[in-house]
């Protein structure tokens, strides 16, 4: 299937959810088009994340129409066009006890099929993958052994080594310190650039974030601003964190 | 099949379980479900009462008191699984409810039943000696289906295991493998029973699983452990029983645990002697 003039890679029409009788969204527009770096800012319990689960079929949304690449996401097939990267702590699984590179290669479960394992030519793509996130020495590591910034690194190994066309991370920068983040933020901005990949990154953390991205949304329950980083101004945040919004677009320094 | 001798049937019906057992606790323990076998093994005993009540008083019908097991088993699994899903919050609640009343269940049959109270008691503790032609039977049959189905779907199971978000991700039909989850350790437990018995089969399924995880750096070396420490418990375990006139499901399960308590024992020792090692 050639499809690859599609430029809209997901789009988010007039999304409401509510839990129980609180409105945690209401109202969303949201597009990721071909080669954007976005990132989703909005403080804690903004609807972040919830919107992201919408955005994958993991979460119904109460009205409102997600589609992914151009198809409706009822019948959306092509799941290895996405790359995922879950929020850690609350999806995962730390204490089980696997290499990197198994890990690395359950995202490349879909693809092999069943009653199959993985051949030379998967084997060598997972070494690849590994070696662009800067974590093949570790391939034989324990999961758990590993810091919280290069486990997030063979999480974002996994979600690549299907060769997605978008990656979507989740909170990716929770419990890593500011020096692991720059670094961390420098290999996204590569893949964007150099490999063409198209990027949504949700973060409450908005202050290194603007340097890197191309485009930003602001969500508190609704958007609050959606266009390019150019843009995007404090004032943009000051509606929605409220005054003390300094403290996070300056100084990042370590947030636990 | 029809010559072998009543220890060849058990022994061959040990080594199936020794394997299959084992495999699905590895599963079971990182999904941090060990407990839903325990609870499982008791409404599978309703089912074997069910069984044993039906043939005892209906005779015209012909069952198996482990197939009745198994269909029991397989609904307190879906039942489980859907409480699971639906009440996250539900999750210990669910265990201790199912097991109550599969026992209280269980008991209520059996004192309607007119006879096979001895037979009761061997599906209790598991009884290598009780396993007949039909019996060995069942546990090839669950041994081959359960096999396949764990070889079709390794990959998946674990991956939903590890996460669960980022598998539905990747298009897995999440609906499809927790159904698994549930057909297969209904599965287990069943082909288990005249072995080791409802009590004791919790116990064969999470004992090498824990064993391994003391020894294991990789999801393959877990298996693999769990397998080989599950083998030979049952081995020595059904041999024991044999020779010493000792409950199997028990010998086994003691088996297990001591090399559990061998390998919690080794450990603060071979690190101090690695560590020993890198000093140098």
């Amino acid at each position: 299937m050639d499809d690859n003039h599609i430029s809209t890679m997901v789009n988010m029409n007039n999304i409401t959810f509510q839990r129980g009788n609180q409105t945690i969204l209401s109202s969303i527009d949201l597009s990721v088009h071909k080669g954007e770096f976005l990132g989703l800012v909005g403080p804690n319990g903004s609807g972040k994340s919830t919107l992201i689960k919408i955005m994958l079929g993991l979460l119904q949304p109460d009205a409102g129409t997600v589609s992914l690449f151009e198809q409706p996401l009822t019948t959306f097939k092509h799941w290895e066009r996405i790359g995922y990267v879950p929020q850690k702590a609350a999806s995962v699984n730390l204490g089980f006890p696997a290499t990197v590179y198994e890990v690395v290669s359950m995202g490349l479960f879909s693809k092999v099929g069943l009653f199959r394992f993985l051949n030379r030519h998967h084997k060598k793509k997972i070494d690849e993958t590994l070696q662009q996130v800067g974590m093949l020495e570790y391939k034989h590591r324990n999961i758990g052994e590993l810091s919280g910034g290069q486990q997030q690194r063979v999480f974002i190994a996994r979600a690549l080594v299907s060769e997605p066309d978008v990656l979507i991370l989740d909170e990716p920068t929770v419990g890593v310190d500011a020096a692991t983040v720059q670094r961390f933020y420098q290999l996204l901005s590569r893949l964007n650039e150099e490999e063409n990949l198209t990027l949504l990154l949700v973060t409450h953390d908005v202050g290194v974030m603007t340097k890197y991205v191309s485009h930003v949304a602001c969500l508190q329950q609704t958007l609050h601003f959606h266009g390019s980083a150019g843009d995007f101004e404090e004032s943009d945040l000051i509606s929605m964190y409220g005054e003390n919004v300094e403290i996070l677009s300056h100084q990042h320094g370590g947030h636990s | 099949m029809m010559e072998l001798t009543f220890l060849e049937r058990g022994i061959i019906a040990a080594l199936c379980i020794g394997l299959i057992a084992p495999l699905m606790g590895t599963l079971l323990a990182v999904r941090r479900s060990s407990i839903i076998a325990d609870s499982l093994s008791h409404v599978t005993l309703t089912g074997i009462s069910a069984g044993v009540l039906i043939g005892g008083t209906m005779q015209f019908i012909p069952v198996h008191p482990l197939y009745t097991g198994f269909a029991f088993s397989l609904a307190g699994s879906l039942f489980i699984e859907k409480l699971r899903q639906e009440y996250a919050s539900f999750q210990e609640l669910a265990a201790p409810i199912i097991l109550s009343a599969g026992i209280g269940l269980s008991a209520v049959f059996m004192s309607l039943a007119p006879s096979g109270q001895n037979e009761w008691y061997d599906y209790l503790f598991g009884s290598v000696v009780s396993v007949g032609k039909g019996d060995l039977l069942f546990i090839l049959i669950t041994f081959i289906v359960s096999g396949l189905l764990f070889g079709l779907f390794f990959k998946e199971l674990v991956f939903v295991s590890f996460d669960q978000e980022g598998a539905a991700v990747s298009g897995i039909k999440m609906k499809t493998i927790n159904f698994l989850f549930s057909f297969l350790t209904a599965l287990v437990i069943s082909m288990s029973m005249k072995v080791v018995g409802i009590l004791l089969v919790g116990a064969l399924i999470s004992l090498p699983a824990a064993a391994a995880l003391q020894l294991a750096s990789s999801f393959r070396a877990l298996v693999l452990w769990s397998i080989v420490i599950g083998e030979a418990a049952v081995l020595t375990g059904v041999i024991s029983s044999y020779h010493l006139s000792l409950a199997t499901g028990g010998s086994i399960v003691v088996s297990a645990a001591l090399i559990l308590g061998a390998v919690l024992a080794w450990k603060p020792v071979s690190a101090r002697i690695f560590s020993r090692r890198n000093q140098l």
